[in-house]
């Protein structure tokens, strides 16, 4: 009975890491697949339908879109997890922290938490685009751009962590373990953190898709992935103007490239108790 | 006439560095726009300067658009001094030719516009940095803290008659963008000046087109801004719409609102 | 008995208590926090009408006169809170009307945008998370998890642009924004639940699924999910601003987002000081309802 449940779930992941393995090869081999780069500009041909030529047709400078997937995908999959990475750290660190310490340290941290959640960080993010030098390249643009993200998309799940965290602060293995004579950053590390997984996964996942999202946004504000590279977040602000998904199908493929890839991660590393 | 013009301006300090390659920009870029495969789709002509030819009167109709010739923009470049080397453009001491062009974010046709310019100064080894602003930023840079190098915007100038124009071509004047706020820094800031002034101070149409069009001339001379395109002043109307007009001016398709009614059928079906 | 009920009640007030006392330094820190942060941010000082070439130098010198008053960050706010104590919430510069007008009209729109959307949002999530754990079927976890995915990666602008489109209402786009958010928290921490060992000496025993979930999963998944509802709220308020602002619906989302545009600081901080009010609430309602539902054991 448990053995037919598991075959289709190892069936979906390792079609899921085929997809991931594809997707990344693909990618890695975008100066082959894609030869013509993703910034020279087809001025014949803009917003050209797919061809031979164009496998996804230009954008309305007339730059391939096919190429420009490609290396999107580069710079994307690469430092979206990245800032998903730095957020759950700092989630795990404020919220897990606080909550195991609990008392007036919970209170303080829920309390921070809370505020940050209702601040207007789009003008913290106008004063740092208005302090970095208008000549800065893509590449620090970029790193920037997502390191920022990090630091701002922590406290959501914080909230939740914390909660979490006090409640294994009292649960009977940490006592046995504090009984023992485990105390301090050895107790948190050992046994209350691998505790609040379930959590973090969830945050971690999350946070990839809303980050490369974000990086869209925010270049509004001059932050975000310099022209002319391009990224998935820059790809899918174009789906802003369309008006008609009918007559311009294939400028959906970078947001269901997105979604593949997201869902293919989200199967391979889903919990294995969770299906059975 | 179009309400808003596109044009780049320069800061100060680039006076030394740019006088040639901006008008390599022009050369450049120019003629991009408003072929076929260009950003508007056909929909506009290379501008030459700040009235547009459907403004018959005050056009300077002598005044004809740089065509599109990269190799000639980089032979001046290298008469002026500049040298390709490795895919770069170096000036005379040897540094690489790199400036940024900042724009208002959301405006798409402007975003493009300096992305088309980034790619066609980049074949001339010109680096240029696309930096899209949040508007109010744009704004603060421009007229109050002047940091910044090149800009892509437009002037809201719903005035048919140059005098509308004054704030901007008189150097001591608030919306001055080149050697901002001061008495007139070059002979022929002072030249505008003194042409403005005539032109306004006198009744006689004629002798204030001849003022009006020396402006212009100076104006594509000495380029302290780059005009980029004329775009057409395109109107939709429902085919429900009886009696529309569109107009080139704003607002262009209800001026005559009170002449507007639905046909028959729309009217029948509500 | 009798006593163990009275301390427990006076430890409840006493939470409640402090939690309202937090929550009124906060929300004073956090409407002077939001102040500071649009005044220093660029763009402070600029107007669209310092380009008008039609304004002449005094013009443009008396616009930016009109704003002296909000230069000095502290004076302003101290301004800002004797007007509220006497009911005043001051004027907007974009809008020319009083603050408590705005919020006044504009506040029952995204209730009810915001409020629906969140409600559908949980229902559908903890539906599909519940039965998840339940049926425990590997096509049924591979198509929330595709669901749940799929919604993520849509932007929330398109996302409120698909709604105008197909004339759907807007509290759906919020509910699709916020869903999977929802779904994934829960998901896991039901998954963590089933996986604690009483859970599979209950099944061993025979308890049905339906008494499992109610009587040995939800108390202890419970508590966090009351958490994530706390913020779930400031998910949806956030969400509220595009989804309003491109579906024209005339909430107080589109007004944040009209003022953000237009640095109108009285609009502004009296927004983030709603939204500071409205979060923790959420926040603390959820940390007293965890509180309650505790097990009196740990409470003694």
């Amino acid at each position: 009975m448990l053995g037919n449940r598991k075959r289709p779930m190892n069936a979906a992941r390792k079609l899921a890491c085929v997809v991931v393995l594809a997707v990344c090869a693909v990618s890695l081999a975008a100066n082959w697949l894609a030869p013509a780069g993703y910034a020279k500009q087809f001025r014949e041909a803009p917003s050209a339908p797919p061809s031979r030529q164009h496998l996804l047709g230009t954008d309305e400078v007339g730059r391939d879109r096919f190429a420009r997937v490609l290396y999107g995908t580069r710079i994307s999959l690469l430092l979206a997890p990245a800032s998903a990475l730095v957020s759950t750290v700092l989630a795990a660190l404020v919220g897990g922290l606080a909550g195991y310490l609990g008392g007036i340290w919970l209170r303080l941290a829920r309390g921070f938490t809370d505020l940050f959640l209702s601040l207007p960080w789009l003008f913290l993010l106008i004063t740092v685009r208005a302090i970095l030098p208008l000549n800065v390249s893509p590449l620090v643009s970029v790193l920037i751009t997502f390191l920022v993200l990090g630091l701002l998309g922590w406290a959501a799940s914080a909230r939740v962590l914390s909660t979490s965290a006090d409640a294994l602060r009292n649960s009977d293995f940490v006592l046995q373990a504090r009984a023992s004579g485990l105390h301090g950053s050895r107790l948190f590390l050992v046994h209350v953190l691998p505790n609040l997984k379930p959590v973090l996964y969830a945050q971690f996942w999350i946070s990839i898709p809303v980050f490369i999202l974000s990086e869209a946004n925010l270049g509004i504000l001059g932050l975000g992935v310099a022209e002319p590279l391009p990224s998935w977040g820059s790809l899918l602000r174009e789906l802003e103007g369309l008006i008609s998904f009918r007559e311009e199908p294939w400028r959906l493929v970078p947001l269901l490239l997105l979604m593949v890839v997201m869902t293919s991660f989200q199967l391979l590393l889903s919990n294995q108790e969770a299906s059975v | 006439m179009n309400g808003n013009k596109n044009r780049v301006g320069r800061r100060t300090f680039l006076r030394f560095l740019l006088p040639c390659v901006l008008l390599c920009l022009s050369l450049a870029s120019g003629s991009a726009f408003s072929q076929n495969g260009g950003e508007l789709h056909g929909h506009a002509q290379p501008a030459v300067g700040p009235v547009s030819p459907a403004n018959k009167f005050w056009f300077n109709s002598k005044l004809k658009a740089d065509p599109y010739r990269p190799d000639a923009a980089l032979e001046r470049l290298q008469n002026d001094g500049f040298h390709p080397q490795n895919g770069a453009l170096l000036d005379k001491a040897g540094n690489v030719v790199e400036f940024s062009i900042v724009t208002n974010a959301g405006s798409k046709p402007r975003e493009r516009m300096a992305v088309m310019v980034q790619e066609d100064l980049g074949k001339l080894g010109i680096k240029v940095n696309v930096v899209p602003l949040d508007f109010r930023s744009l704004i603060e840079r421009i007229s109050q803290k002047f940091n910044y190098e090149a800009a892509i915007l437009g002037f809201r100038n719903v005035d048919l008659d140059p005098s509308g124009q004054m704030n901007i071509w008189l150097s001591s004047a608030e919306d001055h963008a080149w050697n901002p706020q001061q008495k007139p820094e070059t002979a022929w800031e002072g030249e505008i000046d003194r042409l403005m002034r005539a032109q306004a101070s006198t009744t006689d149409p004629n002798q204030r087109k001849q003022n009006f069009d020396r402006v212009q001339e100076i104006v594509a001379e000495q380029a302290p801004i780059l005009y980029l395109v004329n775009q057409n002043a395109l109107s939709a109307v429902s085919a429900a719409v009886e009696g529309a007009n569109p107009g080139i001016l704003t607002p262009q398709t209800f001026w005559n609102a009170e002449r507007l009614t639905l046909n028959a059928t729309t009217r029948a079906s509500r | 008995m009798f006593i163990r009920k009275t301390l427990r009640r006076k430890a409840l007030l006493s939470k409640i208590v402090r939690h309202l006392a937090s929550i009124a330094a906060l929300v004073l820190l956090g409407g002077l926090l939001s102040a500071t942060l649009v005044r220093l941010a660029p763009g402070f000082d600029a107007d669209e009408r310092d380009l008008d070439p039609s304004l002449n130098a005094e013009s443009v010198r008396a616009l930016r006169q009109s704003r002296a008053g909000e230069q000095h960050i502290l004076s302003f706010y101290a301004g800002y809170l004797f007007g509220v104590a006497h009911g005043d919430l001051g004027t907007s510069h974009a809008l020319g009307q009083p603050v408590q007008n705005l919020l006044r009209e504009r506040w029952p729109v995204t209730v009810r945008v915001a409020g629906l959307g969140l409600l559908l949002a949980w229902l559908a999530a903890s539906a599909l998370a519940f039965t998840a754990c339940l049926w425990r079927l590997p096509a049924y976890e591979i198509l929330g998890t595709t669901l749940s995915g799929a919604f993520l990666c849509i932007p929330a602008a398109v996302l409120a642009l698909l709604s105008v489109i197909l004339n759907a209402p807007g509290y759906l786009a919020i509910a699709l924004i916020v869903f999977p958010r929802i779904y994934r928290y829960s998901r896991n921490l039901l998954a963590k639940a089933y996986s604690l060992p009483h859970i599979i000496a209950a099944r061993a025993r025979g308890l049905g699924e339906v008494r499992i979930l109610a009587w040995h999963v939800l108390p202890v998944a419970g508590p966090e999910m009351i958490a994530l509802a706390g913020v779930t709220v400031s998910i949806a308020l956030g969400a509220s601003i595009p989804v309003e602002a491109l579906c024209g619906l005339p909430g107080i989302g589109q007004l944040a987002w009209q003022a953000a545009l237009s640095r109108d600081l009285p609009l502004l901080v009296n927004i983030t000081v709603l939204v500071t009010l409205v979060t923790l609430l959420a926040n603390s309602g959820a940390d007293v309802m965890t509180y309650m539902l505790k097990p009196r054991e740990e409470l003694a």
